[in-house]
């Protein structure tokens, strides 16, 4: 897995220097809030609506419709439960429980954007990289946690809308999605208002 | 431009920053409400048995305590012992089965020979080992009509989970099939069917050990609808 992972990474980094060499192209900076709601695999362990997101990303604009970046998040989901945890049919555990999912997705991203260069621009894009995620579960006293690294795609669509000559407001909405690793997948979706340089 | 992509850059960084650490607070939100809310009923079975093939019962009075002082001084009390047997034996009523009384003295009416036993048992200090049963309840009369059980014999548990922790105050509640030995064991085992354990309940004081108590046991039962005789 860690070569996975140092693979990942370079190609990250040559995804970066690649496009930005010998050209003068111009790079956008965004920040971004998001709210996200798990799924798949990932509401079965934590059925969450979360407030607790945010993400950054640079995207470095080849064209005039097209840009390649990189993208940085975190996303929390946390939920309260007192769900009955049954193994095997012949253990069975109750009590009040408090589970959580750490997810840090880092992809390498592209998008395609429509309208005019400094107008309102819809745009869709994917991200190819890798989610670290860390999934805990506390029950009385004690806790368990398992840490993993998912390979994992994250498609998207948006808008960036100007705001005055530097500054762009963001709307985007991303399916997350993290391939098997360490027993369990990474399903969510954010939804997410950002702002923009560039 | 480049004086603005960097306060940019900058701006961009330093806000991220103090984002994450707000955010750091928010890694792991949500607290406890109250002392229940540490309460574990973990339950176990022997998923082989049957549980409808069982009728009668024998409990006994009191609830065997292991580990109960600490330099001298008393960390159990049996101040709510007829509270969890009656408990128990209100669950236990529900689903059908019926307990028996065990004379002190032998011979046991033939009609009222248990089909099982209950037997309830504290632990005073943490364990990481338990699947057996406290060698003080050797002691109970009611082992006088199953001749030769006594010291010597083991414990039949009925699952891996017994490997685990058990936190101080654990309360345990265990089915024991004495009339069904597990053959070709050495030393020979008296077969233990379900175990309840509600575990560290015993803990938080006594303002609300009836009350979680009473609550845990009925969860044990709660979550183990395949105790009972329909």
């Amino acid at each position: 897995m860690s070569k996975t992972i140092r693979a990942i990474a370079t190609a990250l980094f040559l995804t970066l220097v690649f496009s930005a060499e010998g050209r003068a192209q111009q790079w956008f900076w965004g920040f971004e809030y998001m709210v996200s709601s798990s799924s798949g695999d990932t509401k079965e362990f934590v059925n969450d609506f979360s407030w607790r997101n945010f993400g950054i990303e640079g995207r470095n604009l080849l064209k005039d419709n097209m840009s390649l970046g990189l993208y940085f998040g975190w996303n929390v989901f946390a939920q309260k439960t007192d769900t009955l945890i049954s193994f095997d049919g012949q253990v069975d555990v109750s009590g009040t429980q408090f589970r959580y999912v750490n997810a840090f997705p880092l992809m390498a991203t592209g998008h395609y954007y429509f309208g005019r260069r400094r107008g309102t621009r819809p745009y869709i894009g994917a991200g190819v990289g890798t989610y670290y995620a860390e999934s805990r579960l506390e029950i009385g006293t004690v806790a368990f946690q398992t840490k993993s690294w998912h390979l994992g795609v994250m498609p998207e669509i948006g808008v960036i809308i100007p705001v005055n000559y530097n500054a762009r407001a963001m709307l985007n909405v991303r399916y997350n999605y993290g391939f098997p690793a360490g027993g369990t997948k990474l399903s969510y979706w954010t939804f997410g208002i950002g702002i923009g340089w560039m | 431009m480049s004086t603005v992509f960097g306060k940019t850059v900058r701006g961009v960084v330093l806000g991220g920053a103090a984002l994450g650490l707000g955010l750091g607070a928010a890694c792991y939100p949500g607290s406890i409400e109250g002392i229940q809310e540490t309460d574990v009923i973990v339950t176990t079975r022997d998923t082989t048995v049957d549980f409808s093939q069982f009728l009668l019962y024998a409990m006994p009075d009191s609830v065997w305590q292991v580990d109960d002082t600490v330099d001298g001084v008393p960390i159990l009390s049996h101040d709510f012992d007829s509270l969890m047997i009656a408990t128990v034996e209100q669950n236990l009523a529900a689903r059908g089965y019926v307990r028996v009384n065990i004379p002190d003295n032998p011979p046991l009416p033939q009609d009222s020979v248990p089909d099982f036993l209950v037997v309830l048992s504290m632990y005073g200090a943490q364990h990481t080992q338990v699947g057996w049963v406290p060698g003080g309840y050797w002691g109970w009369p009611g082992w006088g009509y199953w001749p030769p059980y006594g010291p010597g014999w083991g414990w039949g548990s009925p699952g891996y989970w017994y490997t685990t922790s058990y936190e101080t105050g654990t309360v345990f509640m265990d089915w024991i099939d004495p009339n069904n030995p597990n053959p070709g064991v050495e030393p020979p085992e008296i077969p233990i069917d379900w175990t309840g354990a509600l575990r560290g309940l015993l803990g938080g004081g006594q303002a609300t050990a009836a009350t979680r108590l009473v609550d845990g046991i009925n969860r044990a039962f709660v979550q183990s609808p395949y105790l009972t005789r329909n």
